[in-house]
């Protein structure tokens, strides 16, 4: 996935100007704004307007690429795209409404992705059915839960850390570090943190998307930080 | 009640308890009562709380490592795409 995220940096650097505005502004809004925003729009599609089908396909289409990228190699990530794109213009008068645009049409992807990625033997993230599989120790290990005087369940010693991020802006090498320990989580644990705290989706979205219960979504969500937070810690305790 | 059993009833629950329900504390998915020990586990205990604020500084490196801002659509992907709406349109 790194080199998919390497990807589209280096893309994005000769094509100013195109919009993207998958994540980070949508999930901000109200749902009812979004789905009055949908449902203009949707309009618009069903009238055949191709200006709004061009807004349709840069609002979506690198979040597309990216969640692509979780399940194929980046180089077979435009076909599952383009494939996506088929099944959303065949089917713009099928669409009823009941969920937002956005998971309407990641959910697509997600299901030809998924069947493409089995086709290619590649291990398919599959959020369903990752709680039951994955085995858990805990948040922390035991040994660091043993007080000497409150005794097992609690701190032996504060967890700190040498160096604090703060504010401060992240660096290459941090990037890099959290990229990397992104790719080393379970499939599912990847597919949701990507999702939820990368590219800035609501949970509920999530949940929708991948097919999952809200409490299977937080599940993984808690366990992928955790990895994570435990990836930092090492490095600046390092 | 001896001085570590108030501290065991200040905390409410255990730190490895609080642990297990950080994210659902930072995701409001807490029942009342579960929210409740929550708030006072934090309060009485530093460790839990410097655990949470790293939690929270990890959900900010990991956004802040996120996705570009911009991306290219390649143009020949979109205009046969462009020429597939049009005619699915028009049927």
């Amino acid at each position: 996935m790194t080199e998919c995220i390497q990807t589209a940096r280096t893309l994005q650097a000769g094509s100013p100007g195109l919009g993207w505005c998958v994540s980070r502004t949508v999930p901000n809004m109200d749902c009812d704004a979004v789905k009055a925003t949908d449902s203009e729009l949707l309009e618009q599609l069903r009238q055949a307007d191709e200006t709004a089908f061009r807004e349709l396909v840069d609002r979506f289409d690198p979040g597309l690429r990216r969640m692509a990228c979780l399940y194929v190699d980046p180089s077979v990530a435009d076909d599952v795209v383009q494939d996506t794109w088929i099944v959303v213009i065949r089917g713009i008068d099928r669409f009823e409404g009941r969920s937002t645009l956005r998971t309407w049409v990641f959910g697509i992807l997600v299901n030809i992705a998924r069947r493409r990625a089995q086709r290619e033997g590649r291990t398919v993230p599959f959020a369903a059915l990752a709680s039951v599989d994955d085995a858990w120790a805990g948040t922390v290990e035991l040994a660091r839960l043993r007080h000497p005087e409150l005794g097992e369940g609690y701190w032996a010693a504060p967890p700190t850390w040498a160096r604090d991020p703060a504010d401060a802006a992240i660096t290459a090498e941090e990037r890099a570090l959290v990229l990397g320990a992104i790719e080393r989580l379970t499939p599912a644990q990847r597919e949701v943190i990507t999702l939820r705290d990368l590219e800035g989706w609501s949970g509920p979205e999530v949940s929708e998307v991948l097919g999952i219960s809200n409490v299977n979504q937080r599940t993984l969500l808690h366990r992928a930080r955790v990895a994570l937070r435990q990836a930092l810690e090492g490095y600046f305790n390092g | 009640m001896d001085d570590l059993d108030a501290t065991r009833q200040a905390l409410a629950i255990s730190c490895a308890d609080a642990l297990e329900l950080m994210t659902d504390h930072l995701e409001g998915a807490l029942s009342g009562a579960d929210a409740s020990r929550m708030r006072a586990h934090l309060e009485s205990c530093q460790a839990c709380s410097l655990f949470l604020d790293q939690l929270r500084a990890t959900i900010k490196l990991v956004h802040d490592a996120g996705p570009p801002q911009e991306f290219a659509v390649n143009p020949r992907r979109l205009e046969s795409l462009i020429e597939l709406f049009r005619s699915e349109r028009d049927n």
